[in-house]
């Protein structure tokens, strides 16, 4: 075997696992740790709502799947379907629902209505008047915690 | 004037019950697509949606992005442009009424059968679907069922991949199953 061939086969050899490497971490890739990232925008929930009435559209731009946080007072702390806490910032337009984790929902054990709040969480759904539901729908932040 | 008094009284719970409206903010969803490459699975708990007694109206909101996948990747996939585009369009909208509304007493606790006939809006498409659901009453409270399937994903302009090797990866028919529980709206 001449050395072209067995550089080629080298070459070869390794595109083959580097690519296949690859396909498998993809395929296996893990989900993202939304705690374990750096909050882009920190605001009053006021702010965020009242960015979204303005314009719905510029602001899911801005904000859909980037981790936000917000600060606001507790309104109300419930739980949905999945055992998840749900903790609502009610704002004077509409609100934002904070839903947490397993791996969190005991940071809402010391919340009560009334307390001002920071949380971090990735946004779901920007908040909005919706015609159909005539009703305002509330932003959905979801993966959230309560930063100390 | 004691008798109107007395009238009211009576009237007016079930009229106030009857104009009441129902809400649910963390409605769940789960959506199945089965073929032989594979099976996708993903749950969604942030359902926004509505019941309005005296009109029959239903209405639900569903925010794309929130639809969790076992698979990372696949999460990825289905939030990309050629699929749901969730950026573009953050949510699946149903907006419909019930068409047999005198079937449901909603002052009484019980188990009704409704059909409910509307616009299903996916990715600006909107089709006209008629499906059955489950409404139970009990005490101030509903949860309403469904399951059903949507057909020809393909017809809201949900892209299949483009490559003939990975368009049999996802389903034509999307089975979906739905629970609420709705409280009134204060």
């Amino acid at each position: 075997m001449n050395k072209t061939v067995k550089i080629g086969l080298i070459v070869v050899l390794i595109g083959v696992v580097l690519g296949g490497s690859y396909a498998l971490y993809l395929f296996n890739m893990p989900h993202r740790d939304i705690q374990g990232e750096d909050a882009k925008f920190k605001m009053e929930a006021e702010t965020f709502v009242n960015e979204f009435i303005a314009d719905g559209t510029a602001s899911t731009t801005k904000y859909l799947n980037q981790v936000v946080e917000i600060s606001g007072k507790v309104a109300e702390i419930s739980e949905d379907l999945k055992k998840q806490k749900v903790v609502l910032l009610k704002t004077e337009k509409a609100g934002i629902n904070c839903t947490f984790m397993e791996s969190t929902n005991k940071s809402c054990a010391s919340l009560k209505v009334g307390d001002i709040v920071k949380i971090k969480g990735v946004v779901n759904l920007g908040p909005s008047y919706d015609e159909d539901l005539e009703e305002a729908e509330y932003g959905v932040f979801e993966k959230c915690d309560v930063v100390k | 004037m004691k008798k109107l008094a007395l009238i009211l009284m009576i009237v007016l719970p079930a009229a106030l019950f009857a104009q009441d409206k129902f809400i649910t903010r963390n409605g769940h969803v789960d959506i199945y697509s089965h073929t032989v490459a594979e099976d996708i699975r993903a749950n969604n708990d942030k359902v926004t949606a509505t019941i309005v007694p005296s009109t029959g109206k239903m209405v639900f909101s569903i925010p794309v992005r929130s639809f969790e996948f076992p698979k990372a990747l696949m999460q990825r996939h289905f939030n990309q442009k050629n699929f749901m585009s969730s950026k573009k369009y953050p949510k699946i909208k149903f907006k419909g009424f019930i068409s047999n509304p005198t079937d449901v007493k909603w002052d009484t606790d019980g188990t009704y059968k409704v059909n409910v006939t509307g616009d299903l809006t996916i990715r600006d498409v909107t089709k006209k679907i008629t499906e059955t659901g489950t409404l139970i009453i009990t005490g101030d409270k509903i949860i309403a069922h469904t399951k059903f399937t949507v057909k020809m994903i393909g017809d809201y302009g949900v892209g299949k991949p483009k490559s003939k090797k990975k368009k049999d990866n996802v389903a034509d028919d999307i089975e979906v199953n739905y629970k609420g529980i709705y409280h009134v709206k204060k």
